[in-house]
């Protein structure tokens, strides 16, 4: 027996180290999200302009349109829920932010980080932001346990021998993914973007309204307003999109601006100043269309 | 819990010190260590569902008991028996086919006009409850029938249904097997456990390397089959297939070699099925502990092949009828139950067949021609049955089929694979190669030098590692 376990530990102790030292190597790399934390930790205080949300703060607003110090915290797939943590986080060190902006999606009332086929990015926030949701998820807090092992050795041959690293964001958060992604036909892609996104989870409204609410209060004890819009869309999309979905977001919003003096929302859904050209794919825009959205939320900002 | 996630390649060295250094003297104890770490490892997926199997084990234990208590009582022993075979059967069909049931209901009276007030329910299936169920009933037949004295070590008892290497997708273990190794003081063997642990390593290579590389393609390829040609369609259905297998039979390869670092034989559930040369052949080499369950306690009881030739015939389609509604509810497993009836049907005709009970080829390198070609035959008649396996619905089947044998079947698949073909050829080379043998890492009769042998098993590990696919549930959890 214990020359049975002899043996065993002598074999797989070269693959323990090597895993370890692939996971102490990949977790080194700067990456979107090392990046994001590491500036909020060092800029929050001075921050004037705060950009959360998914893909449509990530890539359709971009910081160097505004006028204040703005900074992108968004991500790609991140839900209300993870926006949430990262006010909470650093609520408190806001002493200079006049203004959040928070896109409200037509899906993001109705969805969850945790049930989206996006939810590997989960772990991100566990090892990156000290996330406190799934800290016992073993997968959640072990980077070479998510996604291909292959991959993580090309990253660490390029980090290593390359110089280079994993950081797909501009100094100012705002994505660059899109600079050289190709166009997508936005009349084919429409209606399928459209069914893809209605599949959410009605019963997460409740829970993401909670959290919308909490963060536009915090906000109103600390003097910032909160700046709600929903990102433009290219028409073969809006026409697929559920109507009953559409309605409960229009009411929610309704609701919101009523309820709270703090509160701003504006609607670019189906607003005909974005052209063709302006898209990246039916449902974002590229980053000719991000510079004039932005333009346009700087504008309205002075509420 | 799955076998391939990290959670399991913690909590298996921790249960194996505990059972095999801090309870190594006191058997009790060592059950009892296996019923909780089955319990931990079932409740991983949904706790909520614990209370039906401690519930149902219970049950079974006691009618055990019963059936004992009232040996000579023949009308007691029946209502035992029933009470046991209604309960579990009850679970099974409330939580697998109500939906299935009733939805056929309703389409068949929507059919003639009318449309009756009852609705399906949202139900959640419990992991492996097609499994546990008929463990647990071939033991309460099994004392029914005397071929088995009732236990009254409870402890034994729970740890045979929860058993964990098997709990979840098999092999279905006869009580007659499994339970009196319960009873027995268990010894370490340490070539058993290398053993098992090659076995579990050929597991984790199918599993990861071959059923989830092939994954991607099968999904993508099923999901547009329409504008798919022929040949994709073929190549398809061939990976899905060979995924189905590797998957399932991987999955049996870590139970059975779990089970072996913990001192146990586990039946075999495959015995390198793509090298058949008929459909019989196949059955004897394919799920083989639902297919022996089956002929056990459906089969022989129903008369088995000593009624005559029309009876067998009844016999073989009630079956495999069952046995493709065992696999899900949905019109289209039956069908894929019917359609490897109908493929029997040519040797159950034939009142004399000779029974191919040798492995191919056996002592020999290649195959002679014939046997080649009948093997393939096999094969490829078993693939496009297992379309059904895969589509949604009847129309889809027939639809994905039709389009493979369209003239698109001459053209070049869209799709290609390339490097999951490296590791599929090298999968059917060891498979051949160990056709003889438990399993395709079965090499402690050879004399291979320590270091040469190592060095295999790191190329395996990091072939694994580094050349799996992404994360995929094993297929047939679903059942």
């Amino acid at each position: 027996m214990k020359q049975f376990l002899k043996y065993v530990v002598i074999f797989g102790a070269p693959i323990l180290v090597c895993a370890i030292a692939l996971e102490v190597i990949v977790r080194h790399i700067p990456n979107d999200y090392s990046y994001k934390k590491q500036y909020m930790d060092e800029h929050a205080d001075s921050l004037e302009v705060l950009i959360m949300g998914s893909s449509h703060g990530l890539y359709c607003v971009n910081p160097a349109y505004f006028d204040g110090f703005t900074f992108n915290t968004s991500q790609e797939y991140q839900s209300l829920k993870y926006d949430k943590f990262i006010f909470d986080k650093y609520k408190d060190r806001f002493k200079s932010l006049k203004t959040i902006i928070i896109p409200i999606s037509y899906f993001s009332l109705f969805y969850e980080l945790e049930e989206a086929e996006g939810n590997y990015r989960i772990k991100n926030y566990c090892m990156y932001y000290d996330c406190p949701y799934h800290r016992f998820s073993v997968k959640n807090n072990i980077e070479i346990l998510n996604g291909r092992n292959m991959l993580h050795l090309k990253m660490v041959k390029r980090y290593l021998f390359e110089n280079g690293n994993e950081l797909f964001c501009e100094p100012n958060g705002y994505g660059k993914m899109y600079y050289n992604t190709p166009f997508y036909d936005v009349d084919k892609t429409g209606a399928l973007a459209a069914e893809r996104q209605s599949v959410y989870n009605l019963s997460n409204l409740g829970p993401n309204r909670e959290r919308l609410h909490y963060i536009i209060e915090e906000c109103a004890k600390r003097n910032i307003n909160v700046y709600l819009f929903t990102p433009p869309s290219w028409p073969a999309y809006v026409r697929n999109l559920d109507k009953h979905r559409l309605a409960i977001l229009k009411d929610e919003m309704d609701k919101i601006v009523k309820k709270f003096p703090n509160a701003r929302y504006r609607s670019f859904l189906e607003d005909s100043s974005f052209v063709k050209s302006d898209y990246r794919d039916s449902y974002h825009v590229n980053t000719i269309g991000a510079i004039k959205l932005s333009k346009m939320i700087n504008e309205d900002l002075d509420f | 819990m799955l076998f391939n996630s990290i959670e399991f390649l913690i909590f298996l060295p921790i249960v194996f010190i505990i059972y095999w250094f801090i309870l190594n003297k006191n058997l009790r104890l060592q059950n009892l260590l296996l019923v909780v770490a089955s319990y931990i490892f079932y409740g991983w997926w949904d706790w909520r569902f614990l209370p039906m199997m401690f519930f149902t084990t219970l049950v079974d234990y006691f009618v055990g008991l019963g059936l004992k208590k009232w040996d000579a009582k023949q009308n007691k022993r029946k209502w035992l028996l029933g009470t046991s075979i209604v309960l579990n059967l009850g679970l099974l069909a409330f939580f697998k086919y109500y939906n299935f049931f009733i939805q056929s209901f309703i389409d068949a009276f929507t059919f003639f006009g009318q449309k009756p007030n009852i609705h399906t329910l949202k139900i959640l299936l419990p992991v492996g409850i097609s499994f546990y169920t008929f463990q647990t009933m071939s033991y309460a037949i099994d004392v029914y029938y005397r071929k088995l004295e009732p236990t009254k070590d409870i402890v034994s008892f729970f740890a045979f249904v929860s058993f964990f290497p098997q709990l979840v997708a098999g092999p279905i273990e006869r009580a007659t097997n499994l339970l009196p190794q319960f009873y027995v003081k268990r010894r370490f063997e340490p070539d058993k456990a290398y053993d098992g642990l090659r076995q579990m390593l050929w597991g984790l290579f199918k599993k990861i390397v071959i059923a989830d590389k092939c994954a991607p393609f099968v999904n993508d390829i099923f999901s547009h089959y329409q504008d798919f040609s022929g040949s994709t369609l073929l190549l398809g259905a061939v990976l899905f297939l060979i995924q189905l297998y590797c998957d399932f039979s991987g999955y049996s390869d870590i139970a059975i070699g779990s089970a072996r670092l913990f001192g146990f034989r586990l039946m075999q559930n495959f015995a390198f099925p793509f090298f058949s040369r008929n459909q019989p052949e196949l059955w004897r080499r394919w799920h083989i502990s639902l297919t022996s369950w089956f002929q056990d306690y459906v089969y022989f009881p129903l008369g088995g092949s000593r009624r005559g030739k029309w009876i067998k015939i009844r016999n073989i389609f009630i079956v495999f009828l069952l046995s493709g509604l065992w696999h899900g509810a949905n019109w289209t497993y039956i069908f894929w139950g019917f359609m490897f009836a109908v493929y029997l049907l040519p040797s159950l005709l034939n009142d004399h067949p000779k029974p191919m009970t040798k492995i191919v080829a056996e002592g020999k390198l290649l195959p002679s021609l014939k046997e080649f070609f009948q093997m393939t035959g096999t094969f490829f008649k078993v693939v496009l049955v297992t379309v059904f396996f895969r589509v949604p619905g009847f129309r889809e089947g027939f639809d994905y089929i039709g389009t493979i044998f369209s003239r698109s079947l001459f053209s070049m698949p869209e799709v290609s694979p390339e490097k999951t073909f490296y590791f599929i050829a090298f999968f059917f080379l060891a498979e051949w190669l160990q056709r003889d043998k438990q399993h395709a890492l079965e090499i402690h009769h050879y004399r291979i030098p320590k270091f040469v042998r190592w060095s295999f098993y790191y190329v395996m590990i990091i072939i694994i590692i580094f050349f799996g696919g992404n994360q995929q549930e094993f297929i047939y959890f679903q059942f």
